[in-house]
């Protein structure tokens, strides 16, 4: 009997051993999947299919691939996140000024395996100004007066902030709208003075996956917009933002101005001619109880 | 090879880092200023291999298709291109026929891309014993045609002595009969029945021992007995069950299915062919991006053609697959309506270039009940070539004609000639003026509308203006961006904002505004365009800006040229001309490109009437003393020899005829000799006649010679004179330089007009043809970096150029067009001197480059809604509130932008600027020579029409509204610089 005994506490304490140890081993695969996408400030992504206490403040480690397969033993390691609190999925965010191939790993815990992210490669950055590389002209006021159906939409920021201390600027799964100023292209960025006001909606009621972002040109939102994208997206993890109206003012008064969208033409990925525009949106954290949203792609103009 | 000689190739696969070596040659301008702003790349160099299989010496770098590579060994230029390799790379194979020499050899190899340069430097040791093999260049070669191979044997250097050769076929098509005779020397002779890439290997093996063997390899294309005009391609043809045709030969076909042939770009040779399923759950388009990918990769990359196509649409689960697909083989984004006509089962077809960049492929997917067929010809494009031999492209040989206003038309009916037809429309009763307006259905030129649309005399010409926008609109509409032509008749008068729906109507067509809005009961306008086509429409205007210029006079608005199809198979303005009263019949010579495709006619018999035989034997003499008609490397009769040999001295084979006599006993009888030499004696007269006025079309642009227009010069000069050493993006309309050209052309008239108008001609046929990058030659827009235009200019000129050797094979291979053409170069075709033509094409130059460049450096076309751009007052700017206040007036215009409801006009000022402030306008210092009259005053300039620069398509595409009296004039988001 004492053998038995001491058969099972070796094998109890063996196994002990092993979870603190080999965890990546012995961790039960729970069906979580994370994501990676190229920010311009780094890599973002979200991690789903896993509980509360899997999903939430999980470490999220940043490698980047050397090889033909990723290897986070061998790899660097170049930067790291948290994800988020709920609702699922967890959206995670790390900084990083490497070009990739970029993966992320969220690693082991003592109940939650290991996830490995596929792999992202960071997009050029985008110089304000320079002109388009397939050669299309920047969307602006006066799209229609150009010789060019599509025009390109050059890289739209928008630094949202919460609208008070109880009702934070969460992206997410639950609908919400946040305030904040717009930085970019004339109008939907810049106004001829400073940044504007912006406002950006989103509702996930029924099949309508609704996003809205509308620009004031005042220095309050308010009023008439002077420039919108308004259109949908599958889900607050998806980066895939189809224009349905787009606007942009000119001089004469509300309504009057060009109007724009996406046609999603097949084979198209976001931000590629003919495709969605690429949307990031990146939740903050307690130090910046908003998010930060970058917008960029190509429109057409309604004729 | 004696057995104790070992095979010992000495492979040196260096490291990727190749080592940068500054330029110390002397630098144009635009070199200097971006020296400035960028440190000189270094080039990588991915493998170099001494005494390999492949030769002496075989360097890989890495540099993709737009990079133009040259090497020197010691300082010696090699004259042969790198190849392509892959989608990065380009090798080179270098013997002792390129300077290599036995010891150290000096390796310079410069690579330049978009005006950026790098360069690789490395000092290689080759043995002596590796120079032995030497099996000279790459070549072509027609099938059947037995050719000598390889280089004679030269003493190596270092080394001597005698040397053994053994030559064995290393590759050749699949089942191909072949026989290679003498393989024992250093050139032995091919005989290839079968079209198709072979590939020789000569070895090489010294006398004496301890010394390995060397080897060399050479390709030979061999390449079908095509005429110049190449084999007919029909892509979808219906009597063969919607199978691909080439050249009388069925490829696939069926329905349900997409059928498919790849075949190489040198030879013709068909690689791959068959059709797949193209059922929702069918893989079949998996399998023909498996095929896109085996030949658009590696040693593959750009060396194959792919063509496709379907009677039945692609399912909608397919889209996105199918669009993979098409971007793997080159295709330019398709349209919505391209997208949908497929998905709605309507047929298709592409011809692609696996691997190309996009822009490559031509497509052709009707929304409307028209065929999906593309039908033409598979030619060899001279200005392409890989290993050394032409490549196959796609010409669809058309080049419809179109006249906007027949000399019979009178004030109240226009007539137009398209493709052949003529189009009559009477204005109604009691109007006066109005538009003249076809639309034609862009890919078969059918007709959708033909109307005359009332714009005055009808009563209240606003409420007239209003329906004629309507009308206008509808006619537009008809069909997804049809050909549509438009042409004024009479003067129409804008009378109120309702005007604005004409201009609107006409701007999606891509028409000029300021034009449109001119139109002010004084003035006459016609077009030409596509809607949704990048080309840009074809106008003409008598309207001129009113500024301080003497009003110049304008020939009466018309347009005569040709249309062309661009690569989504519609019907676009190719090369135009107004008819002046100098030249009136316009400045593009329409006969030459319409005897180019011309039917074909047989030669007549030589010497009807006598013994055939002795004809035969008669013309088998001449043949041999004009030195053709040999056993190898030949071509097997005189007329073959008119565009197999077309580089052929023909000048001094004419003399040569021309004192041949009569020989005894070879056969035939002095008559029929007699006989013979005459019919061959004016053939050959005609052939040396055509050759040379191409070749002296060619020569404005010809590098090297005493009539150089000099691009780089002109480029040069113009961007030293706009003092603005930043580097930006250009994008300009390549084919309007011809434009230009025949502009100036036309007001002078004859002889200085023959010139532009046979360039233009030559230019226009090889307008859609593909460069070295897959894209159309000169039917497109050139993007390049300042100081990278006018090297990409004069690449594309010169591909041009190389084409119309093309085009002169093409007319000498004919009788019928032979003497078509022969009966013109000296009579109305007949060219100006040199230097006069020379000085047309550099003052047409100048206008583009100047076009050009000017966007460059002052991006932002601005309208404002004041009278000169110093006036505006822009709230908020401080104490001066003038935000341009250095604005040189001759760097402003005046124009129409819309009409009052009493039916004045409403004028809005032009300019262009770098930004906000007095810092941001151009300098008076860089005068106005773009606006100057060219003729009548003591100081020509070069005569360009404000209405026409100061335009969104000349600025980026783009134009900006400033508002007077608002927050910084309501552009307070562009740079600013006082």
């Amino acid at each position: 009997m004492w053998k038995l005994a001491v058969s099972l506490a070796f094998a109890l304490s063996f196994a002990t051993l092993a979870i603190a140890t080999g965890a990546d081993a012995r961790a039960k695969p729970d069906g979580a999947t994370l994501t990676i996408r190229s920010y311009p400030k780094g890599v973002y992504g979200y991690l789903g299919g896993t509980s509360t206490t899997c999903g939430e403040k999980r470490k999220i480690l940043v490698f980047e691939a050397q090889g033909e397969r990723r290897d986070p033993r061998s790899d660097p390691r170049v930067a790291h996140g948290l994800t988020g609190s709920g609702p699922a999925p967890y959206q995670w965010s790390a900084t990083s000024r490497r070009s990739g191939p970029l993966y992320a790993q969220a690693p082991a815990t003592g109940r939650c395996a290991a996830v490995l992210s596929g792999v992202a490669e960071a997009p050029p950055l985008e110089v304000p100004g320079e002109e388009d590389p397939a050669g299309y002209p920047s969307c602006g006021s006066y799209a229609s007066e150009s010789t060019s159906q599509i025009c390109r939409l050059e890289q739209i920021y928008l630094d949202l902030d919460a609208e008070g201390p109880a009702n934070w600027c969460r992206w997410g799964p639950a609908s919400g709208n946040c305030p904040g100023v717009g930085y970019g292209p004339f109008p939907w960025g810049t106004s001829v003075n400073f940044h504007p006001k912006v406002r950006m909606y989103w509702s996930w009621n029924g099949w309508a996956r609704n996003l809205a972002v509308v620009t004031y040109p005042g220095e309050e939102a308010g009023g008439y917009p002077s420039a919108t994208l308004v259109g949908t997206v599958p889900d607050s993890t998806s980066n895939r933002f189809t224009v349905i109206e787009g606007y942009a003012q000119n001089e004469g008064a509300y309504p009057s101005g060009d109007r724009f969208y996406t046609p999603n033409l097949p084979g198209q990925g976001p931000g590629e001619v003919g495709g969605p525009l690429d949307l990031s949106v990146v939740n903050g954290d307690w130090a910046h109880s908003g998010a930060e949203v970058w917008i960029r792609g190509y429109l057409y103009l309604y004729r | 090879m004696k057995a104790h000689k070992l095979l010992i190739p000495l492979v040196v696969a260096l490291a990727c880092v190749g080592i940068g070596v500054a330029g110390t040659s002397a630098a144009s301008p635009h070199e200097q200023a971006s020296r400035r702003h960028r440190r000189a790349k270094k080039l990588r160099i991915d493998s170099l291999v001494v005494a390999g299989k492949t030769g002496p010496l075989s360097i890989t770098v890495r540099a993709g298709i737009r990079s133009q590579v040259v090497a020197t060994v010691d300082g010696r230029r090699v004259d042969h291109p790198f190849e392509l390799a892959g989608r990065r790379a380009q090798s080179l194979e270098l013997a002792t026929s390129d300077g290599l020499r036995a010891g150290p050899n000096k390796l310079r190899i410069t690579a330049r891309e978009d005006g950026v340069v790098s360069r690789a430097t490395r000092v290689v040791h080759v043995p002596a014993w590796a120079l032995d093999a030497d099996a000279g260049e790459d070549t072509h070669t027609i099938a059947h045609v037995p050719t000598r191979v390889g280089l004679r044997p030269s003493p190596r250097a270092g080394g001597g002595g005698e040397v053994h050769y053994d030559w064995r076929i290393v590759d050749r098509p699949p089942g191909a009969k072949v026989t290679l005779r003498e393989r024992d020397v250093a050139r032995p002779v091919l005989h290839a029945r079968q079209p198709g890439r072979y590939l020789l290997q000569q070895t090489a093996d010294p006398e004496g021992d301890g010394e390995p063997s060397s080897h060399d390899r050479v390709t030979v294309s061999v390449v079908p007995e095509d005429p110049p005009i190449g084999v007919p391609l029909n892509t979808l043809d219906a009597q063969e069950d919607n199978a691909i045709r080439i050249a009388g030969k069925s490829y696939g076909g069926g329905s349900g299915v997409i059928s498919y042939v790849v075949l190489e770009r040198t030879t013709r040779a068909v690689v791959a062919s068959g059709t797949v399923a193209n059922g929702y759950d069918s893989s079949g388009i998996e399998t023909l991006i498996g095929l896109a990918e085996k030949y658009g990769s590696g040693g593959n990359y750009m060396r194959y053609m792919m063509i496709l196509s379907g009677a039945t649409g692609i399912p909608n689960q397919k889209l996105a697959d199918f669009a993979t697909l098409l971007k793997k083989v080159g295709t330019a984004l398709p349209s919505q309506e391209e997208f949908e006509a497929v998905r709605t089962r309507r047929p298709f077809s592409v011809i692609g270039i696996p691997g190309a960049p996009a822009g490559a492929a031509t497509t052709r997917i009707p929304d409307g009940p028209a065929s999906g067929a593309i039908v033409g010809y598979l030619t060899k494009n001279q200005a392409i070539d890989a290993e050394g031999t032409p490549l196959y492209d796609f010409s669809p040989g058309e080049q419809p004609t179109f006249d906007t206003r027949l000399p019979d038309s009178d004030s109240t009916t226009n007539k137009m000639r398209i493709d052949g037809q003529t189009y009559s429309a009477t204005l109604l009763p009691g109007a006066t003026a109005g538009l003249h307006v076809v639309v034609l259905e862009s890919t078969t030129l059918g007709l959708l509308s033909n109307e005359a649309i009332a714009t005055n005399g009808l009563g209240h010409d606003r409420t007239t203006q209003a329906e004629a926008a309507t009308k206008l609109l509808g006619a537009i509409k008809k069909s997804d961006d049809p050909t549509v032509f438009v042409q004024t008749i009479g003067k129409p008068k804008a009378a109120g904002p309702e005007w604005a729906g004409v201009v609107e109507a006409l701007g999606r067509l891509g028409a000029n505004r300021q034009l449109v809005n001119a139109l002010d009961g004084t003035t006459e306008y016609a077009l030409v365009a596509r809607e949704g086509a990048t080309a840009p429409p074809a106008e003409s205007s008598t309207a001129y800006d009113h500024g301080p210029y003497p009003a110049p006079h304008r020939p009466p608005a018309r347009l005569v040229g040709t249309l062309a199809r661009d690569r989504t198979s519609s019907f676009v303005p190719d090369v135009y001309s107004t008819p002046t009263e100098a030249s009136p019949e316009g400045s593009v010579n329409l006969e030459l490109m319409t005897i180019a495709y011309q039917p074909a006619e047989a030669w007549p018999e030589l010497a009807p009437g006598f013994d055939r035989d002795e004809v035969a034997a008669a013309q088998r003499y001449i043949c041999e003393e004009l030195n053709f008609c040999r056993p190898t490397n030949s071509c097997p009769s005189v007329r073959e020899c008119f565009w197999q040999r077309y580089y052929a001295d023909w000048d001094a084979k004419l003399a040569k005829i021309g004192n041949l006599t009569y020989p005894k006993g070879k056969g035939f009888e002095e008559d029929a000799f007699t006989e013979v030499k005459g019919e061959l004696l004016k053939e050959i007269e005609a052939v040396a006649n055509v050759k040379n006025y191409l070749k002296e079309l060619q020569q404005p642009f010809e590098s090297g010679t005493r009539s150089y227009v000099d691009l780089k010069a002109i480029s040069d000069k113009i961007w030293q004179s706009l003092q603005q050493p930043a580097q930006s993006n250009s994008t300009s309309w390549i084919l309007g330089l011809v434009g230009k050209a025949v502009a100036i052309g036309g007001f002078a008239g004859p002889p200085v007009s023959g010139a532009a108008a046979g360039l233009a001609a030559a230019f226009g046929l090889a307008s859609y043809l593909s460069n070295k990058q897959g894209q159309p030659i000169l039917g497109a827009e050139v993007r390049a970096k300042s100081d990278a235009l006018a090297g990409e200019m004069l690449d594309r000129i010169d591909a041009a150029r190389k084409t119309m050797n093309g085009l002169g094979m093409l007319i000498v291979s004919d009788h019928g067009k032979l003497m078509a053409a022969y009966r013109h170069v000296d009579s109305d075709w007949a060219l100006p001197s040199p230097e006069v033509a020379d000085n047309t094409l550099r003052t047409a130059s100048k206008q583009w480059f100047w076009e050009a460049l000017i966007p460059t450096a002052f991006p932002y076309l601005i309208r404002a809604d004041s009278d000169n751009a110093r006036n505006l007052t822009c709230n908020d700017l401080g104490s001066d509130r003038h935000a341009w206040p250095n604005q040189p007036d001759f760097f402003q215009m005046d124009a129409t932008v819309g009409y009052r409801e009493n039916g004045t006009p409403i004028d809005a000022v032009f300019f262009f600027t770098r930004g906000l402030g007095g810092a941001m306008s151009p300098s008076a210092q860089i005068g106005d020579e773009m606006f100057r009259p060219r003729t009548g005053t003591a100081d020509p300039g070069l005569g360009m029409e404000k209405l026409q620069f100061f335009t969104p398509r000349v600025f980026n595409r783009r134009i900006y509204h400033a508002l007077n009296f608002t927050h910084l004039c309501w552009l307070g988001f562009l740079p600013r610089e006082w």
